[in-house]
This record gives C-alpha cells, structure tokens and sequence, in this order.
C-alpha cells in the first residue's frame, strides 16, 4: 500500500511538472521575421531545417542560420526589440516569459547581430561560445570574429560583457572584446561597418561609362 | 628680352592677377552647387529647397535630398526634380517635426562626378535648420472618405483591458511610407496573464473588412494586403483578450509610394535632354577690344537600350590659323558597343594616348573576353604657314604652320577589366607633308606596348603595369633612307635584312629616326602601380621609368627622362571624422644625361591631415611638402669662349642646384549663427619658400631660386533671414627673392547675392580694392587695382534664362600715367533647357 502511494504520487508530480510547461513552452511564439533577403533556414524544436521566409513567426528556441550574402530582420513580439542577423551566422532564441515582458537569450554560435533593445522590459542576452553580453541598454553589434572572439561594439546605452575571468561595460563608442581564455576589455571603437544601418538604406547600383570608355559604378544609398 | 629676375616678378604679378580673378574663395570656373537655406522650418508644413549649379563645364543629371528629424540615425531620401536652371525638392510636413531636422544635398553631374551641399563629408555634417511650431495646421483628411464598417460595440457588461494591455504595432512604422510589395502589417499582445482571443478580431483597412486576409495566433495578428494602390492607408484593429477585457482599438496609417516616385528611380528608355545657349562678351584690356560671341547645343538621351549623346560648341574665336576652337561629337554606346564621330578624348594606355582630343571616329566592342577599342581620326588640323617680306624682298616664315597630323589606333585586349585584361596597343601618327605649303620638320611616330590590369580580393587590391616602345622620325621631309645610307649611318657593310623603302607606309626610316638602334632602351616607358583598399586606407605603390627618347605624339605632355618610385596613403579614423594622408616619391629627372646636363636628384615627402569633428566645433586641413631638388654640383665650372678669330673669353657657369621647396597649407571653417544668420567663417594660410643652399655664396650676376610667398585668406560668408548671401574677405601675398625685391598684395572684397520673386530674379553686386607695394631699392611703389562688378539674373520661365553682367578694372599708377588704364568686359548669357 504504501509502495503504490508512493508510485501514484510520483506520477502526480510527473503530470503536474508536465502540465507547469507554459512558462517555457518551446511552442509559444516569441517574434515576427519582418525581411530575409539570400537565404536562410529555421528550425524548431519539433521541425527540422526548413527555408525562412518573411511572415514566418519564431518560437521560443528556435535556430536561425544564414547563408551567404543573407539579411535576416526580425522583431519581438513583446516590446519591438529589433534584431539582424548577418551572413553565415548562426543563433538560436531562447525566452523566458515575466511580467514586463520576454527575457531573451540569444545564444550565437557563429556571425554577426545587431540589435536595437528597448530598455526596461524583458530584458536582452547575446551568449557565444566566450563570453555573455547583458544588453542594459539600445543598440549593438555583437560578432564572433576569425579567432573565436566575441566583439561587442555599443552604439547606444550600455552593455555588460562577461565571462568566468571578468567583466566590463561596453558604453556607446566602446568596444568590447572576449576571447575564450581571457579576460573581457574594452577600449574605444575606431572603426566598424554599420552594416544594418545600410540594410535599412536601399542601394541603387549605377554602371555608367565616360567618354573615354571607362567603366565606374555609382553607388547612391537612400531609404523608402 | 627682360632679365630672368625681371621675368620671374612678371610670372608672379600675372600669377597673382589669375588668383584674383579666379577668386581665391570659392574657385569661380569649377563647378559648385548653389543652396540658398532656409532659416527655419514650420512644423507640419512643407519644407521646399531647390540647388542650382555654377561654374562651367558640366550639369546635372540627377539629385537627391537626404533628411533626417533630431535623434534619428538614418536619412530618408526625396528625388529632386528638374525645374531648370534649379532642382527642387520638397520635404513632406510629416516629417517636419521636433526641435530640428537636418539634411544635405547630393546631385551626379554629366560628366560622372558627384557635387554636394554641404561640400565636405555631407553624411556626417549635414546642414541643421530649427523647427519652429506654426498655426494649428487642418487636420488631414482621408484620402478618399468611404462609408466604413463600424467595429461591433464593446458588449454590456464587458469590462475594458486594464492600462498596459494594449495592441502593440510591429510594423509598419505609424505614417511610414513604404513600396507596395513591402507592406506587412503586424501586430501583437503581450499580457503576462492572457492572450488574444482570436475570434474576437476585427481589422478594417481603408473602410474595408479584411480579417479573413490575415493570420492570427494568440499573440500576434499578422496581415500581408495584396498590391495597394499609392497613397495613404488606414488600418483599425479590435481584438479582446481571453480574460474577456476589450483592448483599445489600434488606429495607424502608412503611405505607399506612387508609381511616379518609383518611375524616377528607374532609367526610361527614352529620355531627352538638351541644353542650348549663347554666350557674348565684349572685353577691352590693355586698351585693345575684342568682342567674343560663343554658342552651343548639348543632347543627351536613351533609345532602345543604347544611350547617345551630342555636342555643338560654335566661337567666334574659330580661325584657320589656329587649332580648331570649335567642338562637335555625337556617341552612341551601350555596355558592348559603341561608337562616336567628330571630338573625342579617347584613352588607349596612359603612356600612349590618354585623353587628347582627336577629331574622327572612335569605337569599341567589349565582348568580355575579347574586346576592341579603335581610334582613327585627326590630332591636329594644317595650319599654313603665314610669311612676311625680309629686307631685300624676299618672302621669309613669319610663323611656321603645323601639319595635319593623323592617328589610326587599337586596342584589343582579353578580360573584361572588372578582375583581369591584358591589353596590346598600338598607334601609328603621321605627319602629312602635303597638308601646307612651308613647314618644319614634319614627324612619324609608331608606338607599341601592352598594359595589364589585375584585381584581387574583390577590388581591393588592383595591380596595374604598362609599358611601351616609340619610334620617332623627326624628319621625314627626305622621305626613307636607302639601305647604302644605313650602312653609312651604321659604318657597317653587313646586309640588311629589310629595305627602309619598303616600310615607308608603315614606318618612315631615316638618319633622324630614334632610336636608329633598336636595341637602345632610351625609347622605351614603363610603369607598375598597386593600389590597396582595405582597413581604411587607400594606399598607391608604384615606379615608373620613362626614356628620354620616349615620345608618343598622341600623350606629348608625358615627362621624359624620368624614373623613380611613389608611395602614397590616404586613411581615415574616427568614423570618416579624420583623414590623413602620407606621401613619399623619389625620382631621377634627365638620369639619361644625354643634354650633358647633370641628373637631377627629387625627393618629396609630403603629409596631411583634415579634421571634421561635425557641427558645432570648426573644420580643419592641414598639409605640408617637403621637396628636395639635389643635382650634386657643388662647385662652379670655367669655360673659354671665343669670341673672335682672335679674342677668347673666360666665362663662368654656376648650374650648382640644391633646393628645398616647403609648402605649407592650413586652413580652417566655421559655421556659427548670430544675429539670425547663418555665417561661416573661413581662415587660410599658405607658405611657400624655395630655399637655395648655394643662396648666399652665388655672385650677384647669377640667378637664385631662393623665393619664399606667403599668402594669408579670410572670408565672411553670411546667410541672412531675407535672400541675401554677403561675402567679406580680405588676403594678402607677400613675396620676395634673392632675385627680385618685395611685392605685396592686399585685397579686400565684398560680394553681395539678392534674391527675390521666388528666387526668380538674383542680382549680385562685387567689390574688389587691391593695393600693390612693390619695392625697389630704398624706393616703395604703390599701385592699385580696383574691380566692380554687377550681374544679373533672371528665370524667365521653366528652362529659359537670362545672365547680364559688367566688370570694371581700374588702376593707376601714382607719379607716372604709363600703367594708368581702365579695362572692362560685358557679358550676356541665354540658356535653354528642354
């Protein structure tokens, strides 16, 4: 007697931590892709890879990759946190459901994000596979370079780089940088390519020829 | 003939007269773009600008006007449009919002070159007007009102959604304006206790149910409308939540572009434009008049894939007696083919031919992997000879004429450039003996070389090389050598293999041509160049070495004589904020010693930074030059001259030269406003000394280039509330040598631009009072020389204006009337544009 009670209230647990799921259901919708130029992929906890296309929603846990020559721009769902996702780059989402709003895990393998956060809701994480980036701020570029690094540029607001060997505030006009087997630092930003400021710049492409034959492009960037 | 120290003084005196009238802020004969801005802008109201371009030599072919409201970080764009002479470009009161709004102009010109206002690094330092708040504006109407559908009232009883649980619009932006195939609506609800209860949605879009379109899941709405028409949009949304509560109703609007907006992003097939004018000046200088009459017609458009262009310019300074002043071409070309008859500047190779005017037939076939360029046509035209009667009767050149001189040139090469082309030219240039009466030394030039382009890492890094091989005859009014002749040049009995006769046609051989021996290298150019783009810099590698013997009658104004290398890198830091440049070059001029004169040792470094720190600290340019000239002598030489059967004289030479040349330039921009205006301000200093090492040790009857000038510039130029622009600016040179005395220049203008009717009409007004103290001895001279302009403008209508303008110099000389004059020139300008 006492054995099957035991067993029945195990199976009770068993069923009630299956139906406690929602906080982390990995069906619930998180975000909206609002543009994929190239090619990209998307899978799910229940589908395998399958092209990404613009209107498709994300779930939580989801992973995104991208091929060549890619733009990925998606939008959460709970405070329009804009995210982009550059070439070659892969990420999966991860989020946790509050009271204010998503808390959002992005864990990148590999590539390049930008990402615009609206402060004081759910709150933005950029995890690679060498450090932590906390978003308290707006706007960033987070990539993980030829060595393996992690480089977090900040734009605007601040962000917190961390690992196991320390942690810094990445400020507007800093960059961040954390190798594997390092300590974060920080120093100023010289130089950066604003690559999802010129997404949002469309580019007319002109070939054009000169009198004498030679052959130049004019490039002239513009917005819709 | 005037002394070297006296000609040097003159040089200077009509350099510094060019620097006056060309106007040291801003350079008149370049093209600028003109912008009149405003002082402020209304919010909510349309904002219109228009740019107009001056100077001479090109127009514009297409603009935009970039904006951006105080905060954001991207622009947005408008198309200007043509409304000539101006292009005009109106920023919706939409977006006429906020403290401020900032903007720059970008136009492309017709000959490939972009201009943009402001004129230096316009993306990070556009021009910032203030936004002032207007009357209440009318509350905008609906595009179209249409009967819509009344959302279904909120139930009795149901409570409302508590504050913070609303509809949230992911996109698109409220008032955004968008392409019709890029609307996508979305919308979502985050709630921490409920979610959308998706049968209570209703979307009504432009007075129409569309809530069967869209997609809807418990926390979003997402709706992708087929092609809407252009114009504005409205969208309302209800939903409830599945706790029960109603949501407040999202209302939002969007714009889709029109088709128009699109159409002036893509290239018509068929797209005219012309330019017609005439130009008359009369000018009295020096007290000679000469009446000048000038005219012309420019044509360009698109036609079943092939774009042409024409061109006409007529001068009443047109004569047989000089090279043709006249223009006209006509090409048309698509990206495989082209061709064009009458002026062209073709370019083969840049050792070659690389850009001289030939009047004839130009083409090319571009293929990709194979591809032709032909040039076949006239370098220069006949120009007889004019003569004069000597003493005893007879009838000697007064001035020799030239020969007409032909080209027949081609290029064929394999690769289509963009990652690799190797190319083989060849030009054959020929005088025509026959072309005048009387002429001297008529000339044949046949000129080989390849060149090669590779480019790697997608452009990133380009080599180039280029080499080239001249014959010359300098002579070929004797028609060829025979083969004896050759023999006796060579002093050599060996048979030749060919008979000079025999490539008369293609190639006239004669004791004059060079090299006689082919075998010499003194013909021979060539060069290599690397150009690196990465990481911010832009880096030029290269050497070139060209042969005293080197000619190519189609590219005559090449340095001959010449090797050395060059170094040269230009990067910026700082987001575009700084730039710097870093150069070296060395080079070896007359090396051949062939003059007997001795080679000339070069060596430049120079260096150079500008600093836009943007809006509100000033702008700043500095850059600097270091040259050494070093020819190695170091000791004079003596030389016995005869100077009769029986009389010989000791002269002496000093051809020791070692010089510095250092220039320095700095110069700063301010803008600041005061007083209602919009000012900036502009300061510049330039210096330049030549300094001879061998200054103070050359006896007095021999020259020294010893000079040092400097030049101070500042200028005022205010923008007021009312169309007027002033300029106040004040320089001054000073100059002086070991070779000639001091001479100062102070000058003072003032330059007044009003507008009115709508900018219909502008009238400006000038003033320049310059005073020259030239020394001489223990005597200062004073003399002055005063200029007073007046133009005027008028936009008669779409496409027509008018231009009248008047000058007058004055200057005098005090105590003598030998300088005293006045000069002045007229002018009248029409143009017409279609």
């Amino acid at each position: 007697m006492r054995k099957i009670r035991q067993i029945s209230g195990m199976l009770a647990l068993l069923c009630g931590l299956l139906f406690l799921q929602p906080l982390r259901s990995a069906a619930e919708e998180v975000a909206f892709v609002l543009k994929v130029t190239g090619e990209a992929q998307v899978k799910s906890a229940k589908t395998d890879w399958t092209a990404l296309k613009k209107g498709a929603r994300l779930h939580n846990q989801d992973q995104i990759r991208t091929g060549p020559n890619t733009l990925v721009a998606i939008v959460f769902l709970d405070d329009k946190t804009m995210m982009k996702i550059r070439s070659d780059s892969e990420v999966r989402i991860e989020t946790t459901r509050g009271e204010k709003g998503l808390h959002k895990r992005v864990l990148m393998e590999m590539g390049q994000m930008w990402s615009k956060v609206v402060p004081g809701r759910g709150g933005f994480q950029l995890e690679t596979p060498s450090s932590v980036a906390a978003v308290k701020g707006t706007e960033f570029y987070g990539l993980i370079d030829e060595n393996g690094e992690t480089v977090i540029i900040g734009i605007e607001g601040i962000i917190q780089l961390y690992n196991q060997l320390g942690s810094v505030l990445v400020k507007a006009g800093e960059t961040g940088r954390a190798a594997k087997k390092g300590e974060p630092q920080v120093g100023p930003t010289t130089e950066y390519e604003d690559w999802a400021a010129e997404d949002e710049i469309q580019e007319l492409d002109l070939e054009y020829q000169n009198d004498a034959g030679e052959k130049k492009h004019l490039k002239i960037r513009y917005t819709k | 003939m005037k002394s070297i120290p006296e000609r040097r003084h003159l040089r200077l005196y009509l350099l510094f007269l060019l620097f006056l009238w060309a106007g040291p802020l801003p350079l008149r004969a370049q093209p600028a773009l003109q912008h009149l801005p405003p002082g402020e802008a209304t919010s909510g109201q349309n904002l219109a600008l228009q740019v107009s371009l001056t100077g001479t030599g090109s127009r514009v072919m297409m603009g935009k006007l970039y904006f951006r409201g105080e905060g954001e970080t991207t622009y947005r764009a408008i198309d200007l449009v043509s409304q000539p002479p101006a292009w005009r470009g109106e920023i919706p009161g939409r977006f006429i919002a906020g403290p401020s709004l900032s903007y720059f102009i970008s136009v492309l010109l017709e000959d490939q070159s972009m201009l943009t206002w402001p004129e230096v690094n316009p993306y990070n330092n556009p021009f910032r007007i203030r936004i002032v708040q207007g009357a209440q504006a009318a509350p905008v109407a609906p595009a179209v009102p249409r009967p819509s559908p009344s959302l279904p009232p909120a139930a009795a009883g149901v409570p409302a959604a508590a504050q913070g649980d609303t509809l949230q619009l992911l996109s698109p932006d409220r008032d955004a304006t968008l392409a019709a195939d890029e609307v996508m609506i979305v919308v979502s609800y985050f709630s921490a206790s409920s979610a959308i209860d998706p049968a209570s949605v209703r979307i009504v879009m432009d007075g129409r149910e569309v809530t069967r379109q869209a997609e809807i899941s418990a926390a979003m709405i997402s709706l992708e409308p087929p092609a809407l028409a252009p114009g504005v949009h409205t969208v309302a949304m209800k939903a409830a939540a599945t706790d029960g509560k109603n949501l407040p109703i999202l209302r939002f609007r969007f714009f889709v572009e029109s088709a128009a907006e699109l159409a002036r992003t893509e290239r018509p097939d068929k797209q005219f434009q012309a330019h017609s004018y005439a130009d008359l000046l009369q000018e009295s200088y020096g007290g000679k008049s000469e009446g000048i009459a000038m005219g012309g017609l420019d044509v360009s458009g698109r036609v079943s894939g092939f774009n042409y262009r024409g061109g006409l310019f007529l001068t009443s300074l047109e004569s047989r007696h000089y090279q043709p002043r006249n223009r006209f071409s006509f090409s048309i070309a698509n990206r495989l083919i082209g061709a064009s008859l009458g002026d062209s500047y073709p370019r083969l190779q840049e050792l070659i031919l690389s850009g001289r005017r030939v009047r004839g037939l130009s083409g090319y076939l571009h293929l990709g992997l194979v591809n032709v360029d032909l040039v076949y046509g006239e370098l220069q035209r006949a120009v007889q000879t004019t003569f004069t009667r000597d003493d005893s009767g007879r009838s000697v050149p007064l001035r020799y004429g030239t020969f007409k001189q032909s080209i027949l040139g081609v290029r064929p090469s394999l690769g289509d450039g963009r990652v690799f082309q190797f190319g083989l030219t060849l030009a054959k240039i020929r005088d025509d003996t026959s072309s005048i009466k009387a002429g001297y030394h008529p000339r044949d030039n046949l000129v080989l070389g390849p060149d090669v382009r590779l480019a790697l890492l997608g452009g990133r890094l380009v080599f180039t090389g280029a080499a080239a091989l001249s014959l010359l005859t300098q002579d070929i009014s004797y028609g060829p050598s025979s083969t004896a002749d050759i023999k006796r040049i060579f002093n050599s009995d060996a048979e030749l293999p060919i008979d000079p006769a025999d490539l008369a046609d293609i190639l006239i051989i004669n004791d004059s041509t060079v090299p006689l021996d082919p075998e010499a290298r003194s013909s021979m150019a060539w060069l290599l160049n690397a150009q690196i783009n990465q990481w911010g810099h832009a880096i030029n590698i290269g050497y070139r070495s060209i042969g005293d013997e080197y000619l190519s009658l189609a590219n005559p104004w090449l340095r001959r004589d010449l090797r050395g290398l060059y170094i040269q890198d230009r990067f910026r830091l700082y987001r575009n904020k700084l730039f710097i440049n870093l150069g070296y070059e060395r080079y070896d001029d007359n090396f051949s010693r062939l003059d007997g004169n001795p080679a000339v040792d070069m060596r430049t470094i120079n260096y150079g930074l500008s600093l836009f720190p943007g809006a509100p600290y000033p702008q700043l340019s500095l850059s600097m030059r270091d040259q050494l000239r070093d020819n190695h002598l170091r000791e004079t030489s003596e030389e016995s001259i005869a100077v009769s059967t029986v009389l010989d004289t000791l002269i002496t030479r000093d051809e020791r030269e070692k010089s510095w040349f250092r220039d320095l330039v700095v110069q700063a921009t301010q803008d600041f406003r005061l007083l209602e205006a919009a000012h900036q301000f502009s300061a510049g200093y330039i210096s330049s000394r030549n300094i001879d090492e061998f200054k103070e040790e050359r006896a007095e009857a021999f020259y020294s280039p010893d000079l040092s000038n400097r030049v101070l510039l500042v200028s005022l130029t205010s923008r007021y509330v009312f169309p007027l622009v002033t300029v106040l600016s004040y320089s001054s040179n000073h100059s002086e040598g070991a070779s000639f005395s001091a001479i100062d220049f102070n000058t003072w203008g003032l330059t007044g631009e009003y507008r009115w009717l709508d900018d219909r009409l502008s009238a400006t007004a000038e003033l320049r009072l310059v005073g020259i103290t030239r020394q001489l001895g223990e005597t200062d001279f004073e003399t002055s020389r005063n200029q007073y302009r007046l133009g005027v403008r008028w936009n008669i209508s779409a496409g027509h204006s008018v231009m009248a303008e008047g000058q007058i110099w004055n200057y005098d000389v005090p105590g003598g009337d030998s300088g005293d004059g006045t000069d002045s020139l007229f002018r009248i300008r029409y143009d017409r544009y279609f």
